[in-house]
């Protein structure tokens, strides 16, 4: 999975940024509880730590994110699960959403 | 042969009752209402106070679904006739569910109130249900819903407060709205699916799906859980069945905060599912905000669909990059995001191409498409050049020790030259350009522009370890030994742990003191000999860092230009640590021979006499490794006694015990030597007289018959391959594969239009028309397998098999079965990922 998406930062972000956005993400899963999810944070951040890991990426890495679109809704929602609920207005409308279909 | 028609597929009228009431069950559960109201007419026609309920609901349903479809007048035509025959209540039920369906919730709220005033003592828990995801949906401010004319008003004042309390993550709170909430309540399952998410928001999924599965099977809180569902298990979705996972999915794109995306996923689903991959990118391409280079769910859907290629099997990953190619060509595309995200698709997909003609253009696009307003531009661009400058760098087969024939070292030396210049021009400061050329011009032997490039390097970056190290090494090769120390010692101060500086550097030293002693400035080599003492290893057998070769050296030197006692007990503390005395004498003979050039060294004798002990596979090893070593010191020296020393200690390998390992590790080393080449020969005879099936030493065998890539026996190589496969042994696999690609790739080469002309003009060759040969092979490349063995047996009426294999070449494999423009445009995909699509 995309390693700007596990580590919840923008392909724009610099390494200070993803920096903490990497002790941070440790942090909330350490090894001893979440040792899977530990990894591929820690994997995520190798790849992207430094400018030059994070054009490479960009322009070379060819890992596919899944094996269909649905696994790859899947995978992302398991790489970055919502850390908060939708705000009240997004409720809304999810839940009306589910009347309408 | 006659028409088969399903029992179900028979007119109503032609049913029995009992058939016709199964059928309309059937066809209200899979939201068949049409055919269901039409059946239940039937059935009323038999016994209305039976069937009238059934028909009412299959008509609310229909009118439901038109609405749902937006067509609204077919709606309203089903609801005038169901106000004839359902009762008031049913009605209004409708009238609400008509308006959550056209999402007209104020119009939904006035029909619920309408309908509590109307019917306040319905039973049917449906209708009941409906009314309150109107009330509900409709949202009212809790002052508004207090004031509502609803018995059960402050039930839904507590589940709107509870839903705003939890988008606003106070679970407690919630909690407490919703406990006086009776099970009786018509708002049940709101409170159930409030309960629910707040145990899925706080990371307790069991409880969550828990509480989901109590939920009723209709209703807005249904389908609310099941969208949420989808995250917690990946089966759900194959559970809910059709359009309940659709409904699904759509509800979990919302939760994902990309409600637009959802219809098109699911069509693309649908065709990438059956195979369809071209098809599924066009279905997600039409979808607003795709493709997305962010980090988010339209940007992980890019991110598949432009690096799926590289896990399809062969033929799906040919097509998908054929038809992106198609849409780079038309130039059509959404947006420059697709284009640069295209030819980056297409660019990383050349890499695998020995052949490609494309590579450069392909990357010269997508930089024509990044945004040119991003500061980090010109470093892309300088990344990309270099990219393609080294795969210009490479030799066009597989660097593959067996095959002798020369071969070039590099595809392209000026083209490589000239993209890593342009690339340095871009980025002055990427110090990997800098570093292929440098490799790139010691290649091409262009040493005064790799000496210039390597003094600006220098200059430019002084605290590079690869550029220090670089320089190291150019110094040590002109013999400036103390310069090249001194760079070696910043790169080592850089990075002490690096194993590779500090073997360059302590072999550094070891030259300068060697250059002292053999300048009788014996002082000054002893002194040098104290401070590379401090880099030195004691933990395994090292001929340049290890102590005890580092003493033994010494010992060598003094007894040979110094002090011979002082010599003589070098050695001795040499012997105590050393971890291989075989080694260590191989070693101070070897460079007693070097400087005393006699055959006979001090060492030479007990060295003979050590031959006793040399008795497991790993004693042959240090034996060999300290000979390869001492060889190297000075290959013009005759070194035959020594090689003749070694092949006794090898000889026993091809008849005493030594595992797989052992042997394979020895097959490719002995090959260098013509006087021990006869002894792998008797390796590989031994192993397979102990296991003929064995596919490494098969395919080792095999090899050494190939004095060129295009004479390699490809049918029991490609037999081999697929042994390994089969016996799990990924290594030998690995070879027999690059054995195959790198002959497949020479016998094939990139047809230019002239030569394929000049093939044309020529006879028939095996007594064939060439017409006619070229139509077999086209024939056989598309045929299966089993197509190709019977065209095969059904040819040899004809022509002998022999000539038949020959015409048709390396295509007896699948593999090789491609077209020859198919294998020249892509080359063969190489990839180290799992074939995530392979059936």
């Amino acid at each position: 999975m995309n390693p700007f998406l596990i580590l919840h930062v923008l392909p724009s972000a610099g390494d200070v940024e993803i920096r903490s956005a990497y002790l941070r993400a440790i942090r909330q899963f350490p090894p001893e509880t979440e040792p899977e999810r530990f990894q591929a944070i820690s994997h995520a951040y190798e790849q992207i730590r430094d400018e030059k890991s994070r054009l490479n990426y960009l322009l070379f890495d060819r890992g596919s994110p899944g094996a269909t679109p649905f696994e790859v809704l899947l995978k992302f929602y398991a790489a970055s699960p919502p850390q908060k609920p939708l705000d009240f207005e997004a409720m809304k409308a999810f839940l009306r959403s589910c009347a309408t279909t | 042969m006659g028409k088969k028609h399903h029992k179900t597929s028979r007119r109503p009228g032609d049913l029995s009752p009992e058939q016709l009431e199964r059928q309309a069950l059937d066809d209200m559960a899979a939201a068949r209402f049409r055919k269901a109201r039409d059946a239940y007419k039937i059935l009323c026609k038999q016994d209305r106070e039976k069937y009238l309920p059934g028909l009412i609901e299959a008509n609310r349903g229909l009118a439901e679904q038109l609405m749902g479809s937006g067509l609204v007048s077919e709606a309203e035509q089903v609801l005038t006739y169901l106000k004839t025959i359902a009762p008031p209540s049913s009605i209004l039920a409708t009238d609400v569910s008509v308006a959550l369906k056209k999402q007209d919730w104020q119009k939904a709220l006035d029909a619920a109130l309408h309908f509590a005033k109307t019917a306040p003592t319905a039973h049917d828990e449906r209708d009941r249900a409906t009314v309150a995801d109107a009330l509900v949906l409709a949202f009212p401010n809790i002052q508004e819903a207090g004031s509502l004319p609803l018995s059960e008003a402050s039930d839904l004042v507590a589940v709107v407060g509870a839903l705003r309390c939890v988008s606003e993550e106070r679970w407690e709170q919630a909690q407490e709205l919703l406990r006086p909430l009776p099970r009786s309540s018509p708002f049940a399952a709101w409170k159930i699916l409030v309960k629910g998410m707040i145990a899925f928001y706080t990371g307790n999924p069991e409880k969550s799906e828990a509480l989901f599965a109590q939920l009723p099977p209709h209703g807005v809180p249904m389908q609310a859980a099941n969208a949420l569902r989808m995250f917690l298990g990946q089966d759900h979705l194959a559970k809910f069945g059709e359009p309940a996972g659709e409904r699904a999915v759509r509800g979990a794109a919302s939760l994902l905060n990309a409600p637009k995306l959802a219809p098109f996923l699911l069509r693309a689903e649908q065709a990438w599912r059956s195979g369809r991959h071209t098809d599924s990118y066009k279905e997600m391409r039409q979808a607003p905000g795709f493709p997305s280079d962010q980090p988010d769910l339209a940007g992980a859907l890019s991110d598949f669909y432009f690096k799926a290629a590289f896990a399809m099997h062969e033929a799906a990953h040919e097509k998908y990059l054929e038809w992106f190619e198609r849409l780079a060509d038309s130039g059509q595309f959404k947006n420059d995001l697709e284009a640069c995200l295209i030819f980056r698709l297409l660019g990383c997909a050349e890499f695998n191409n020995p052949f490609s003609e494309q590579i450069e253009h392909f990357w010269r696009m997508f930089l024509e498409y990044c945004p040119t307003d991003d500061p980090l531009t010109r470093k892309i661009a300088s990344l990309a050049l270099q990219r393609v400058a080294t795969y210009y760098a490479q030799p066009e087969e597989a660097d593959w020790y067996f095959f002798r024939d020369p071969v070039d070292p590099m595809r392209d030396a000026e083209g490589a030259i000239s993209l890593l210049e342009e690339s340095i021009a871009s980025d002055p400061l990427n110090v990997g350009a800098y570093l292929k050329l440098l490799d790139v011009y010691e290649s091409a032997e262009k040493e005064k522009d790799r000496n210039r490039l390597l003094n600006r390097m220098t200059q430019l970056f002084p605290k590079d370890k690869a550029v220090l190290l670089h320089a190291g090494r150019e110094s040590l090769n002109r013999k400036a030994y103390v310069k090249g120390i001194e760079y070696l010692e910043r790169a080592h101060a850089l990075d002490a742990l690096d194993p590779e500086v500090s073997e360059t550097l302590v072999s550094a030293y070891t030259r300068l003191i060697r250059q002292y002693y053999e300048k009788k400035n014996v002082n000054k080599g002893r002194h040098t000999f104290d401070m590379v003492r401090r880099h030195a290893i004691h933990d395994k057998i090292n001929f340049t860092r290890g102590l005890d070769f580092l003493q033994a050296l010494q010992g060598v030197l003094e007894t040979t230009f110094g002090d011979k006692g002082m010599g003589g007990r070098l050695m001795t503390a040499a012997r105590e640590c050393t971890r291989s005395l075989v080694a260590l004498l191989f070693f101070a003979h070897g460079y007693s021979r070097l400087y005393q050039r006699k055959q006979a060294s001090l060492f030479w004798a007990e060295l003979l006499q050590q031959r006793a002990q040399v008795v497991t596979a790993g004693d042959r090893r240090e034996v060999f490794d300290s000979f390869e070593y001492v060889h190297s010191l000075d290959e013009t020296l005759d070194w035959s006694a020594e090689t003749a020393f070694v092949r006794e200690c090898l000889a026993p390998l091809g008849s005493t015990a030594f595992t797989r390992e052992e042997g394979s590790y020895f097959m490719p080393a002995l090959g260098k030597y013509p006087a021990l080449s006869s002894l792998a020969q008797a390796i590989i005879s031994e192993a397979l007289r102990r296991d003929p099936d064995d596919p490494r030493f098969r395919l080792f065998s095999v090899l050494r018959k190939t004095r060129s890539p295009l004479e390699l026996d490809f049918a029991a190589v490609d037999k081999i391959y697929h042994d390994a496969i089969r016996q799990g042994d990924t290594n030998t696999a690995k070879v027999a594969k690059a054995a195959m690609q790198t002959a497949e790739s020479l016998a094939y080469p990139p047809i230019d239009d002239e030569e394929e002309e000049e093939e044309e003009d020529e006879d028939a060759p095996f007594g064939i028309p060439l017409d006619e040969l070229r139509q077999m092979r086209q024939m056989a490349a598309q045929m299966s397998d089993a197509e190709f063995e019977a065209f095969r047996k059904e040819s040899a009426k004809e022509i002998p098999l022999p000539i038949f294999d020959l015409v048709m070449g390396r295509i007896m494999g699948k593999s090789s079965r491609r077209s020859q423009s198919a294998q020249s445009r892509r080359g063969t995909r190489k990839t180290d990922q799992l074939d995530l699509f392979n059936e």
